[in-house]
């Protein structure tokens, strides 16, 4: 095997050949190749699907030539800026069961970039909609008491969006 | 699966997602708490007080002090310098808050407007105790554009509800004498009984607040408001 690729096998057996440095965007993974040397081993990734690591690949294939992020201010007290590169925003236009395994991968993997870009559609999606809407997009519990919620709603109506 | 996968992971065969997804739909249920304590700081003000409505476990994260300069929350000391020139947040309840009214007995009114066609006060909402600005501040110059400015101070951080109270009181207080003189004539009344309310004429408030700067001595802030609707 070609000191510039890499064999990548996911949890349902596929073997991905990737170019070294689109491997690399994925801190894990390059930790894993600097501990292993020079090996023709494939690097298991047992918590990634092909179709999952594909889209993922794709992903660092675009950003393969980024520089290496530089670390944000700590105490960024600022607003936060959602702003999602147009590549970026349609590369993640995908059904929200490959977004939340974008997500999990991209954090399992240590792709910082990538979980940002992930995070921030997520973020995006809670914003435009009503509590309910988005307790069912996530499947998230109300355990709330109705008191409790009630007291929260109250708390909260200002700040809806109208 | 309630949903069926869609055209971008169609290529993978079924039974390799049955093997790679385990049973279960991919859901928030399974992320690990620290992708959403990453989602909750993609999240402005507004936001996290929706995501806060969601469930407990969000609630308790969006607790940390961490989102306390989002948040507005008071349980930080405001602190004794600010930078000089620097803009400040203005917290979105008095951004929101677009006229002041007042009446002989200086009564505030804070109009918030409403989906439900019914006109809210500020006062009406928790909010109204956070700070009006963050970093907060201990000694502010409102300028509502009459010509005239205001100061608002509180040494332990200054209010929304602390400016809401003291833009009441302006409206309702005496005018200057030129301002006086000129509304006298206008509203046939005498010159003592003139209120900076009557400088507004029929406009109704305010559009919004311009910018909350920070003056050259580092502690004081100026305000500033819009142009009028009317």
């Amino acid at each position: 095997m070609s000191a510039n690729k890499v064999k990548l096998s996911t949890s349902d057996q596929e073997e991905f050949d990737v170019d070294r440095d689109v491997a690399n965007r994925s801190v894990l993974i390059k930790n894993m190749l600097e501990d292993l040397g020079d090996s023709d081993q494939a690097i298991p990734l047992p918590n990634v699907s092909a179709n999952v690591l594909k889209k993922v690949l794709e992903w660092c294939e675009h950003h393969k030539k980024d520089p290496e992020p530089i670390a944000e201010d700590l105490d960024d007290n600022r607003r936060k800026t959602t702003e999602i590169s147009d590549w970026d925003a349609k590369f993640i236009q995908v059904d929200q069961e490959m977004l939340f395994e974008i997500i999990l991968a991209a954090n399992y993997l240590d792709i910082k970039p990538l979980l940002d870009v992930g995070c921030k559609t997520v973020a995006n999606m809670i914003k435009g909609k009503q509590p309910e809407e988005i307790r069912k997009l996530f499947n998230i519990v109300n355990d709330f008491t109705p008191e409790e919620e009630a007291q929260i709603k109250k708390e909260n109506e200002w700040a809806e969006d109208r | 699966m309630p949903n069926s996968p869609s055209s971008t992971d169609s290529a993978s065969p079924p039974p390799a997602a049955a093997l790679a997804g385990a049973a279960a739909p991919p859901t928030t249920a399974t992320w690990p708490d620290e992708i959403w304590v990453l989602v909750l700081d993609q999240l402005d003000y507004k936001g996290l007080h929706k995501a806060a409505q969601l469930c407990k476990k969000l609630k308790r994260f969006i607790e940390d002090e961490s989102f306390d300069a989002r948040l507005f929350r008071t349980r930080v000391k405001p602190p004794k310098k600010l930078i000089p020139n620097s803009t400040l947040e203005i917290h979105p309840l008095l951004a929101a808050t677009y006229c002041v009214f007042t009446g002989k007995d200086a009564l505030t009114w804070a109009s918030m407007g409403g989906d439900d066609g019914e006109e809210h006060t500020a006062f009406e909402y928790p909010a109204v105790d956070e700070y009006a600005t963050w970093p907060p501040a201990t000694i502010m110059h409102v300028d509502v554009g009459v010509g005239k400015s205001f100061p608002v101070t509180d040494r332990n951080g200054i209010k929304v509800r602390r400016v809401l109270q003291r833009l009441g009181h302006f409206w309702g207080s005496k005018a200057t004498s030129t301002w006086a003189w000129n509304m006298a004539a206008e509203y046939h009344c005498p010159p003592d009984e003139v209120t900076w309310q009557m400088a507004l004429g029929d406009r109704n408030g305010w559009t919004g607040w311009e910018e909350a700067v920070v003056e050259n001595e580092a502690t004081a802030v100026r305000l500033t408001a819009c142009g009028y609707d009317s």
